[in-house]
């Protein structure tokens, strides 16, 4: 059963009977809210995820409630709870869907130490999985849409999800939000992206989310080995720009971008020391998906590097 | 925990001697500034914030901090490291705040000033040395990447334009791009920015 | 740096270390601490070595010359000392105490 068919069966509830619970990657999640928009947009981008009508053991709690009193109407807003916290400050109403998304993020990033997180876009071709971290404002989440519609399957656009002790890439399909320029330059580049509605005047600027394809979300339990770490970085006009990098260098640019490389301890070392040794490591600096686009699909297809 | 130290040797007798290959390395090693560098505390979500954080202190800061705008894309290449700051001193001009990372007395020492260029005493006449106190900064990583295995540090170019050499000439093989420092009470960034990037807090 | 050529020196738990080895550089995880460092190939030899024996300064400063093929001079002995004292400083090596 999916989303999309607890919807049409008119069964879908957020209320308190319950709430909706859903697979997310890896995970399972229950969201509890009234509020019909975010339904409405859960269904829309999450139509075809696998979806729990009978009790399931829960990874993430999530709640969505307006507050009560006066800002329930006046400067509406919205709450967000996971398990018994509100880590964050109320968002207005109308950006209650992306407060959903990113306080899944942050619940993400905050309780799964069980995998090693590195802030990256990751997707995959032919089972293996190209891993894009980058530290934010580089690109990485419009750089992942372009691939995941263009011969990749997207596994995340935030998280590369390293599993112990496969050293395997868990998807994590979602959403993929796109920030003010980023939104009209997918718009035209990919038309037949489905795009979301546009948030304006977030605290990120005007946020607006690519459904991500049905693929993906189908195929969200299956995992790929992890072959290339590229590190992009966007530079207008810049000419495409794939180059080897150390593995040392690599190693340090990677534990910069995870989110528990220091958490995990010497498990963190040796997962990240692991990842590195199966993967060729580049930069690549862009400007032009024409270009840089068919660069990874030869750099996909060429064999092993023979590099530093 | 296992101590799987790189097995530099190649003898099955228990005698403790590198291959060729590491003996090579070694030969070239020690004529090279070494490097010995930490990863900072905080990882990513700190080197976003530590930026923001620099951005909005650098008005406030008590010492210099070159332009931070060179570096912002290499957020994820920081480490830290200690140096030594030492100042030169002329009667009759400003001081120049220079920095020493290299234990490297055999070609140097070598002196870096604020910007990463070679501090060269000569264009200075009339300036002496003052004291050198210990100090800790953020060092950008740039390792070897030749594919020439006798070339192992290879030239580094300083964003700022100022060219370093290469070769056993040089003291920033690592591209020591000084940008931040504590001395004492006197610090280049607030301590909240530098609690964020060394947690030596 | 070393006060003394006759301390001696030893690595500081390296039964807790995990190393990686690329190339030239080394990265060593300090399960004692907890922090990671990169170690160029002089710098990953002294603790090597420490790891292995107790040495004095002077012994490991002699040895690390005969290793790498260069004279035992004053400015050597120095720069072997600010390795030393950069190690110590990370918590990953210390002078023996008697």
């Amino acid at each position: 059963m999916t989303l999309a068919d607890l919807a049409a069966a008119g069964a879908l509830t957020g209320g308190a009977a319950g709430g909706v619970c859903f697979r997310t990657g890896p995970f399972i999640t229950r969201l509890e809210t009234r509020f019909a928009p975010v339904l409405s947009l859960l269904v829309r981008f999450y139509g075809e995820t696998e979806a729990f009508t009978t009790p399931q053991i829960v990874n993430f709690n999530i709640a969505l409630h307006r507050p009560l009193g006066p800002r329930r109407w006046w400067r509406a807003q919205m709450r967000f709870r996971i398990e018994d916290t509100e880590p964050f400050e109320p968002y207005p109403l109308s950006h209650s869907y992306p407060l959903f998304e990113w306080g899944l993020n942050w619940s993400i990033a905050t309780r799964s130490n069980h995998y090693l997180m590195l802030h990256a876009g990751v997707v995959e071709r032919a089972g293996r999985a190209l891993i894009l971290p980058a530290v934010p404002g580089s690109g990485k989440s419009t750089l992942s849409t372009a691939l995941a519609f263009r011969g990749w399957r997207l596994l995340s656009d935030e998280f590369g999800l390293i599993e112990r002790p496969s050293g395997r890439v868990m998807p994590l399909p979602r959403a993929i939000p796109l920030k003010n320029r980023s939104i009209d330059v997918i718009r035209a580049y990919l038309p037949e992206a489905e795009l979301g509605p546009r948030f304006d005047k977030t605290r990120k600027g005007t946020v607006c989310h690519v459904r991500p394809p049905d693929d993906c979300i189908r195929r969200q339990q299956e995992t790929a080995e992890p072959a290339w770490i590229v590190f992009p970085r966007y530079v207008e006009g810049h000419p495409t720009d794939l180059i080897p990098i150390p593995k040392s260098l690599a190693f340090v640019r990677l534990a910069h971008n995870s989110f528990n490389y220091r958490v995990l301890g010497a498990t963190g070392f040796e997962q990240l020391r692991a990842l590195i040794g199966r993967c060729d490591c580049y930069s690549l600096t862009y400007s032009e998906f024409d270009s840089v686009l068919p660069a990874l699909a030869a750099m996909a297809d060429g064999g092993r590097q023979q590099g530093p | 925990m296992n101590n799987n130290l790189p097995d530099l040797t190649n003898d099955q007798q228990g005698q403790s001697s590198p291959d060729s290959a590491r003996r090579r390395l070694l030969r070239t090693a020690a004529s090279a500034a070494p490097l010995i560098a930490t990863l900072p505390s905080g990882a990513a979500f700190a080197t976003a914030s530590t930026y923001q954080c620099i951005s909005k202190d650098k008005a406030a800061s008590a010492g210099t901090v070159p332009s931070f705008d060179d570096y912002k894309q290499s957020l994820d290449q920081w480490f830290r490291s200690k140096a030594y700051r030492v100042v030169w001193t002329n009667t009759s001009s400003p001081d120049i705040p220079t920095y020493r990372f290299s234990t490297d007395e055999v070609n140097g020492p070598f002196y870096l000033e604020e910007d990463g260029g070679l501090f060269d005493l000569t264009k200075y006449p009339g300036y002496t040395k003052g004291s050198a106190v210990e100090v800790y900064v953020l060092r950008l990583y740039v390792p070897d990447n030749a594919s020439d295995p006798t070339d192992v540090y290879p030239a580094c170019t300083n964003p700022n334009g100022a060219g370093v050499p290469n070769g056993t000439a040089s003291p920033s093989d690592q591209c020591v791009f000084p940008f931040t420092n504590r001395q004492g009470d006197v610090m280049a960034l607030t301590g909240s920015c530098w609690c964020s990037i060394s947690g030596d807090c | 740096m070393a006060d003394n050529a006759s301390t001696q020196w030893q690595a500081i738990r390296p039964e807790l270390w995990i190393w990686a080895d690329w190339e030239a550089d080394y990265g060593i995880y300090d399960g004692g601490t907890g922090e990671t460092h990169l170690l160029s190939e002089l710098p990953a030899e002294v603790l090597r070595q420490l790891s292995r024996h107790v040495m004095t300064a002077a012994a490991l400063t002699a040895n690390l010359a005969s290793l790498c093929e260069v004279e035992m001079a004053p400015a050597w002995t120095r720069k072997i000392g600010g390795i030393l004292s950069e190690l110590a400083d990370l918590e990953l090596i210390e002078p023996v105490r008697l």
